[in-house]
């Protein structure tokens, strides 16, 4: 119950992070043809696109492990016997779980000093610093999820891909 | 941290990380936060990792990767990729290595509207391999051109790795791509020239096959 919810949530930020580069792609078209055409461009398209990739790679991630869709390198594991490559796959997966882990803790502790600095970020729009830097931490934290159930559960496949 | 050390590291570690399957993305930050750790000051280190792994990413140069990746996908799922590679195969005929010619030119195409290598290869792989082998073609004859045409797809615009690399470097995107298109044309028609050049030397190597009507 509690795995489907959390697949759940994960496909959710999927489709957040999916419509957020579909949002990109329509608004660099509109951009573009509003700069040709003469007319003054989307204020702060620029930088919502910047904070929008950002947003939508981190958001994204989970989602995309879960499925096994990361690149790797299968040449070495795909060779092995399937009782070995269960084993080199828990060890991976708990040394992803770990790197995720530090990744996330730093980030968590560099947005917490953000927000205690009151630490502003002045572009087009002013926002606290520490809005984007908690996508680290977040992102991270349900990497970890997605590796340690991994580690619990080795013999998951990863999803077909489709398409390219 | 003396350099050798440092390059044991980056080489050495990412090297087993990404041999025992570790996706890609977190053998690299596995890598680059003991890197982190040793050369930037210990846990200040990680720390200005972490920071920068946000702002890094909040990069206004970077978005045509996923947009490129993002075009190639819709060419793809279209089926329009499949109909240009049909296209240039009524096109090619009566030419010694002729499928193995076909590869090169649909990959050639089909980088000008992907800009994932992986993904030119991939969809080459996938369309013309099977036909390839099927009809008697030598295995280096029908791989070389398919993965050759990985090395096209590097160059031609749109070229997600041209972003990245711009990006890093700090030079001009755009002056990059451009740059990219005249050896990519050249390394197109010099694998064409081999190709053909070798089944005239030994015919054996790409059985002359004509479209079917």
């Amino acid at each position: 119950m509690i795995g489907h919810i959390f697949d759940r949530a994960l496909w959710m930020l999927a489709v957040c992070s999916a419509g957020i580069l579909g949002l990109i792609a329509v608004t660099i078209a509109i951009n573009v043809a509003l700069r040709n055409l003469g007319l003054p461009v989307i204020y702060g398209a620029l930088d919502a696109i910047q904070y929008a990739l950002m947003i939508a790679t981190f958001m994204g991630a989970p989602w995309v492990l879960a499925q096994g869709g990361h690149v790797k390198v299968d040449l070495l594991t795909s060779a092995l016997p399937p009782r070995a490559e269960q084993t080199v796959g828990r060890v991976t997966n708990l040394i992803g779980a770990v790197t995720a882990g530090i990744l996330g803790w730093y980030g968590l502790q560099a947005a917490i000093a953000s927000a205690a600095r009151g630490s502003m970020i002045r572009t087009s729009f002013v926002i606290p610093e520490w809005w984007m830097l908690a996508f680290v931490p977040a992102s991270m934290a349900l990497c970890v999820a997605v590796f340690l159930r991994k580690v619990l559960q080795p013999g998951m496949p990863d999803a077909p891909l489709s398409g390219l | 941290m003396d350099w050798g050390l440092t390059l044991t590291l980056m080489l050495g570690g990412l090297a087993v990380l990404l041999l025992i399957g570790l996706p890609v993305a977190f053998a690299f930050i596995a890598v680059t936060t003991v890197g982190a750790y040793f050369v930037l000051g210990g846990e200040r280190g990680i720390l200005q990792l972490a920071r920068n792994s946000a702002q890094s990413v909040a990069n206004f140069q970077l978005a045509p990767i996923p947009l490129f990746i993002l075009m190639g996908e819709i060419l793809f799922q279209t089926g329009v990729a499949h109909r240009a590679i049909d296209a240039i195969e009524r096109v090619v005929t009566r030419i010694p290595g002729r499928m193995s010619v076909v590869t090169i030119f649909g990959g050639t195409i089909f980088a000008a509207l992907s800009g994932s290598t992986i993904a030119n290869t991939a969809m080459l792989g996938s369309t013309l391999l099977p036909g390839m082998l099927k009809r008697g073609y030598h295995p280096s004859m029908a791989m070389g051109p398919i993965m050759a045409s990985g090395a096209i797809a590097m160059l031609i615009p749109p070229s997600a790795l041209a972003v990245l690399v711009g990006s890093l470097a700090g030079i001009s995107i755009a002056g990059l791509l451009v740059a990219g298109v005249i050896p990519a044309l050249l390394l197109a028609l010099l694998f064409v020239a081999y190709v053909v050049g070798r089944s005239i030397l030994d015919p054996s190597v790409a059985p002359l096959t004509h479209r079917k009507k």
